[in-house]
C-alpha cells in the first residue's frame, strides 16, 4: 500500500487560452489533513474536480488510492467521499429521503456515523431538505459523505458561507472521521483559522502553481515577519531572497520573509536601525502575505497632507 | 441504479404530468365537433387520428415534451456543485446515463403515449365521431411519438456537450429535425426507418457522450460514430432550412404550363396558363382567341373532360392519410357522413347527430346495421380505393352511388376475362349537376361509352393502346359528339391522338397532335450548389435504401430511364467533385499529431460526406490549445508532455524562492 493516497504528476489544466493549474506536483500522505490554500481562482476546485475524475487534465496525471484518476471504478468512488462546495442536496427529499437515496450507493453504509452527525447538527429526519438553513444543510451533506466511512475524504470549501457555531461542528465532524489512523482529509478553505486548527499538512496553489507543500509547522516556521525600527530616514531595504513584502512607515519597517536562510538573517541584522525584532505570524497573516501582492509599501502621514 | 430511476422519477414526474395534462387537453381541442359544420372548419375531423390538426400536436407537441423533459433532466443538474454531487458515487457513467434516460424515456411515454392511446380508445367507441376507425390511424401519432424520443435524447446529448450553445451543442437539437423531416416521407416503412435510425443515433451518440462527459476522444468506436452522424444530420437539417429560406428570399418565376384544350364548339386549341390563369389560347394554325364580351377567359370556357387510363397504376398511399384505409365521400346533404372503407368493401354512413354506425351501402343496396349482410361486398380486393366518390370498379363491373337516393347501380359489368382499370363521369356540357348522366369506362384495350337511357358505345379500337398513358373525354353540347385525346406513354416515340367519335360510336376523325414541348430550364447556380452539398456517402445511402425498399415512389439511380437517369448523374459528378476538393482541404489539420493514426479513417469519411462530413470533422474534435514551444517557438499542443517539433518537455514553473517545501518533496 502506497504511502501516499493522492499523487500528481505534471498536473496541467487549460480553459481555453488560460492555464488555471500548471504542472502540479502534489503528494499526500495517508493519514494526514491536508489544508489545500489558494486565493479564488487558484486553481483549488478544478484540482479537486480533476483528482475525482470529473474533469480531464489538459496534461499531466494523478492517482487516487493508488488508482489513476482517469479510471476510477465504483469501487474506488465508494472509498472517497467527496463534499463539493455549496453543500447541494436535492430539497424535494425529506433528511431520511436523503440518507436512504445515498445508502443505497454505498455497501459500507454506517447509519449510525450518519444518525450521530444529523443528531449533532440537531436536523430532524422529516424536514425538508429545501427548507434547511445552510448550516444545517452542510450538517447533512457531512453526514452523507461521512456515512459510507470513506477512507479518503475530501472537502472543498465546506466552511464557505457558515457561522462559527456551524463551522465549530464541521471541525469536530472531520476529526470524528480521522479517529482511525488511516483516514485522510484534504480540505480547502479560506478560512485559516479552522485549517490551523485541524491541518497538519498544507500546499497554497497560487494561480495554478503549488509554491508550498509542507507541514503547518514548517510553513509557520518559513515565513517570518520582522519589525525593524530606525530615525531618520531609515535604511535601505536588502536584497533579500525570498522577501515576500515590505511596509514602511515613520520610524518602522515591517519585512516578511520566506526561507530566510541564516545569511539573509545576518544581512538583515546587520542593517543600521535602532532595533530589530522577529513579530509572530499568524497562519493567516503568513498565508496573506504568501498569497497576496508583492514588493515595498509604504504609509506616510507626509503623504496626506494636502488631502483634504 | 433503482435509487437513481426512483430519484429521476419522483424529481420530474411533476413536469411529465404538466405535459400530459396540455397534451391531452390540445388532443382533445382538435378533435371537437360541430355536426352542422362538417364542410366547412372542421371538414378535417373525420380523419381523427390522422387530421391535420390532431397531427400538429403530435409533430410539435412531442418533440416539445421531449425536449423539455430531456432539458429539465439535465440542465438542472449541471450546475458544478450538484453534478458533482451526482457523479461521485459507486456507480458507472452508464449507470448514470441509464439511470437518467429510463425514467426520462418512461416520463416521455406517459406525458405523450398516454393522451395518443386514450385518444385512440375514445375514438374506437361508437357515437364519439361519424367516422370510422381503424387502429392503423394511430401509426402518424406513434411515429411522432419516436421523433419525440428523438429530442429527448437529443436534449440530453446537448446539455453534456461542451461549447457554445450556438454551435456544437445546438446541433443534435436540429439533426433530431431530421426525424420529423423522416416522419413525413410517404411509405411507412421508409419513414419508420428513417425515425428509427434518427433515434438510434441520438440515444447512442448520447449513451457515448455520457461516457466521457461529453469529449469526442475516448468514445468508444460506435458512440463516435453515432456522434458524427448526429452532426451530419444537424447540418442536412441547417442546409434544408437555408434552401428553403434561399428559394423564400430568391425572385420566383410563376409556373407556366402549355395543353391541349377544347372550346365548347369542339375545336382544338393550345392553352398557355401562367400562375393558374389563363395566358394564351391559340388555335392550331397559330390564331390567338380572344375571350368573347370579357377580359379573361375561364373555366366554362371549355369543355371539361374526364381523365382514364387504361393501365392499372399502383396505389401509393400516404401512410399519415386516413385514405389509406377509407375514404370520406364530399355529400352535400342527407343526414349521414359517408364513407368507403377498404376494408368492408363498401361504403358505410354515419348519422352526423348522434355519430352512430347508421347504414352499410353495397352491390346489395342500402341496409341497416341490423341486417348489413344485405348490403354486400364489392368483388374488389382488400385495401383498394374506391375509384372516385361515387363510383367504385369492382371485378364484376363499375358501379355509381347515388347517396341521396341510397342506390347503387352496376353501369358496366364487363365481359368474361375482362377488367376496367377506370372510369368516370362526363361533365356536363352546361357545367351543371343537371341533366342525364353519362359514364366513360376504360378497359386495357378500349373505352366504352355509357350514355344515360341510350345503348352504349363501344369506340372502336386503337391498335397501339398501350402506347398511350391517358385517355381525355370530352362530350359536345347536346352529345352530338365526343371527343378523344390519347396522351402518349412516351412522348418522344408517340405522339398525342385525336379522335372525334359520333353520337352513334362511329370514328368521324382521327389525327395526330404534335406533342407540345416543355421549356427546358438548364441547371441553375443553386442547384448546382445542392447537388454539390448533398454528399456522396448520402447519395449512396439512399440508392441502398431505394433498393431494399423495392416498393417504393422513388426509384433508384439504375432503375431511372436513360434520360432521368443522365440528368441525376450530373449531380452526383457534383458531389464528386466537392468530396474530392474537402478530401484535399482536410489533410491540412491532418497532418498533426493528434490525428496520427487516424488519418485514413477522417479521410475517407470527409470524402463520403463532403462539406457536411468536413465541416462534421472540425465540429466533433476537441482542438487542444497550442501555445509557442520554449525551444522552438513552433506552436505546440498543450495535451503533448513534449514538444512534437523539437521534443522539449515543458519548463517547471518558475521559482522565485519563496517555494516553501518539505525536504522530501523540494
Amino acid at each position: 500500500m502506497s504511502e501516499y493516497v493522492i499523487e500528481t504528476q505534471g498536473l496541467t489544466r487549460y480553459f481555453g487560452r488560460h492555464c488555471v493549474v500548471n504542472e502540479l506536483n502534489l503528494r499526500v500522505s495517508r493519514g494526514s489533513i491536508f489544508g489545500f490554500l489558494g486565493r479564488n481562482g487558484a486553481g483549488k476546485s478544478t484540482t479537486i474536480r480533476m483528482l475525482l475524475g470529473m474533469i480531464e487534465p489538459t496534461r499531466g496525471s494523478a492517482r487516487m488510492l493508488g488508482r489513476d484518476s482517469r479510471e476510477l471504478t465504483p469501487d474506488d468512488r465508494a472509498r472517497i467521499g467527496y463534499l463539493p462546495e455549496g453543500h447541494h442536496v436535492y430539497g424535494w427529499m425529506t433528511v431520511e429521503e436523503c440518507g436512504k437515496f445515498q445508502s443505497e450507493f454505498y455497501p459500507k453504509w454506517n447509519d449510525e456515523v450518519f444518525r450521530a452527525v444529523l443528531s449533532h447538527f440537531r436536523l430532524d429526519m422529516k424536514n425538508k431538505a429545501g427548507n434547511l438553513s445552510r448550516g444545517q444543510r452542510a450538517g447533512l451533506c457531512l453526514a452523507l459523505v461521512l456515512a459510507p466511512e470513506p477512507e479518503l475524504l475530501i472537502l472543498d470549501d465546506p466552511a464557505l458561507g457558515l457561522d462559527p457555531v456551524a463551522r465549530r461542528s464541521l471541525i469536530q465532524s472531520m476529526l470524528y472521521v480521522t479517529r482511525r489512523a488511516d483516514r485522510t482529509i484534504l480540505f480547502s478553505s479560506h478560512l485559516l483559522s479552522d485549517v490551523e486548527r485541524v491541518a497538519d499538512e498544507i500546499c497554497v496553489l497560487d494561480r495554478g502553481v503549488l509554491r508550498a507543500s509542507c507541514h503547518l509547522d514548517t510553513f509557520r516556521r518559513q515565513v517570518r515577519q520582522f519589525l525593524l525600527r530606525y530615525d531618520g530616514e531609515g535604511p535601505a531595504l536588502p536584497d533579500l531572497p525570498g522577501l515576500l513584502e515590505s511596509f514602511r512607515t515613520e520610524g518602522e519597517l515591517s519585512i516578511i520573509v520566506a526561507n530566510l536562510d541564516s545569511d539573509g538573517e545576518a544581512r538583515l541584522r546587520a542593517l543600521p536601525v535602532r532595533s530589530i525584532e522577529e513579530v509572530p505570524l499568524s497562519l493567516e497573516d503568513a498565508f496573506v502575505s504568501y498569497v497576496g501582492e508583492r514588493g515595498e509599501k509604504s504609509f506616510f502621514t507626509k503623504d496626506l497632507e494636502g488631502v483634504k | 441504479m433503482k435509487s437513481l430511476f426512483w430519484k429521476e422519477w419522483r424529481e420530474n414526474l411533476r413536469w411529465a404530468l404538466i405535459g400530459l395534462v396540455v397534451i391531452s387537453a390540445a388532443m382533445a381541442y382538435t378533435l371537437r365537433t360541430d355536426p352542422n359544420d362538417y364542410y366547412g372548419s372542421n371538414r378535417e375531423i373525420w380523419q381523427g387520428l390522422q387530421s391535420g390538426q390532431f397531427l400538429m400536436v403530435t409533430v410539435f407537441g412531442f418533440p416539445v415534451i421531449g425536449l423539455a423533459l430531456g432539458f429539465l433532466q439535465i440542465l438542472t443538474e449541471l450546475r458544478r456543485d450538484q453534478w458533482a454531487f451526482l457523479i461521485h458515487r459507486p456507480v458507472t457513467r452508464n449507470e448514470i446515463f441509464w439511470g437518467k434516460a429510463i425514467p426520462g424515456s418512461l416520463l416521455y411515454l406517459v406525458a405523450t403515449g398516454l393522451p395518443l392511446l386514450a385518444t385512440a380508445w375514445w375514438l374506437s367507441q361508437p357515437g364519439h365521431l361519424a367516422a370510422p376507425f381503424d387502429i392503423r390511424q394511430i401509426l402518424p401519432g406513434a411515429v411522432d411519438l419516436l421523433v419525440g424520443l428523438g429530442f429527448y435524447f437529443a436534449a440530453l446529448l446537448s446539455g453534456i456537450l461542451p461549447g457554445p450553445w450556438y454551435g456544437r451543442r445546438a446541433l443534435p437539437l436540429v439533426g433530431a429535425c431530421f426525424g420529423t423531416a423522416a416522419a413525413k416521407l410517404p411509405e411507412f416503412p421508409l419513414a419508420i426507418e428513417g425515425v428509427t435510425l434518427t433515434v438510434l443515433v441520438l440515444l447512442l451518440a448520447a449513451w457515448a457522450a455520457y461516457q466521457r462527459f461529453g469529449l469526442f476522444r475516448g468514445q468508444p468506436w460506435w458512440g463516435k460514430a453515432a456522434a458524427l452522424l448526429s452532426c451530419l444530420f444537424g447540418l442536412s437539417v441547417l442546409s434544408g432550412w437555408f434552401w428553403v429560406g434561399w428559394n423564400i428570399v430568391q425572385p420566383t418565376k410563376p409556373y407556366t404550363s402549355t395543353n391541349y384544350g377544347f372550346l365548347k364548339s369542339g375545336e382544338v386549341v393550345v392553352i398557355t396558363s401562367q400562375a393558374n390563369w389563363y395566358k394564351s389560347v391559340v388555335t392550331l394554325d397559330g390564331k390567338e382567341v380572344q375571350p368573347v364580351n370579357k377580359a379573361s377567359f375561364d373555366w366554362q370556357d371549355f369543355l371539361n373532360g374526364a381523365y382514364l387510363s387504361i393501365r392499372d397504376y399502383p396505389n401509393y398511399d400516404y401512410y399519415r392519410s386516413p385514405r389509406s384505409y377509407f375514404d370520406f365521400m364530399y355529400v352535400y346533404g342527407g343526414p349521414y357522413s359517408w364513407f368507403y372503407v377498404q376494408k368492408e368493401k363498401r361504403y358505410v354512413a354515419y348519422d352526423r347527430i348522434n355519430k352512430l354506425l347508421s347504414g352499410y351501402m353495397g352491390p346489395g343496396g342500402f341496409a341497416t346495421p341490423a341486417d348489413e349482410t344485405k348490403a354486400g361486398h364489392f368483388d374488389k380486393p382488400e385495401n383498394t380505393r374506391a375509384w372516385s366518390d361515387s363510383i367504385i370498379i369492382a371485378n364484376n363491373g363499375a358501379y355509381v352511388a347515388n347517396f341521396m337516393a341510397q342506390t347503387v347501380k352496376n353501369i358496366y359489368p364487363p365481359a368474361p376475362g375482362e377488367t376496367i382499370t377506370s372510369a368516370s363521369q362526363l361533365y356536363p356540357d352546361n357545367g351543371s349537376s343537371e341533366g342525364p348522366k353519362n359514364y366513360v369506362v376504360a378497359t386495357p384495350k378500349n373505352l366504352v361509352l355509357l350514355p344515360e337511357g341510350k345503348p352504349s358505345l363501344q369506340i372502336p379500337e386503337v391498335p397501339n393502346i398501350r402506347d398511350y398513358q391517358l385517355i381525355q373525354v370530352y362530350q359536345l353540347p347536346g352529345g352530338a359528339k365526343y371527343i378523344l385525346l390519347y396522351s402518349p406513354q412516351n412522348p418522344k416515340k408517340t405522339q398525342n391522338l385525336l379522335r372525334e367519335i359520333s353520337s352513334n360510336g362511329v370514328v368521324i376523325s382521327q389525327r395526330e397532335l404534335p406533342n407540345i414541348k416543355e421549356e427546358k430550364a438548364g441547371i441553375s447556380f443553386t442547384a448546382w450548389t445542392r447537388g454539390a452539398l448533398d454528399p456522396l456517402g448520402a447519395r449512396l445511402w439512399g440508392q441502398a435504401l431505394l433498393g431494399v425498399n423495392g416498393n417504393t415512389m422513388s426509384k433508384p439511380l439504375w432503375r431511372l430511364a436513360p434520360e432521368t437517369r443522365a440528368y441525376q448523374l450530373k449531380f452526383w459528378y457534383a458531389s464528386l467533385a466537392a468530396s474530392i476538393v474537402c478530401f484535399v482541404l482536410v489533410q491540412i489539420p491532418l497532418r498533426r499529431i493528434q490525428f496520427s493514426g487516424q488519418r485514413i479513417r477522417w479521410s475517407i469519411f470527409v470524402f463520403l460526406f463532403g462539406v457536411g462530413g468536413l465541416l462534421t470533422f472540425y465540429i466533433v474534435q476537441n482542438w487542444p490549445r497550442r501555445v509557442a514551444c520554449a525551444s522552438c517557438q513552433k506552436k505546440r499542443s498543450t495535451e503533448r508532455e513534449t514538444c512534437e517539433h523539437c521534443g522539449s518537455s515543458w519548463p517547471a514553473p518558475t521559482r522565485d524562492g519563496t517555494e516553501i517545501f518539505e525536504e522530501s518533496q523540494a
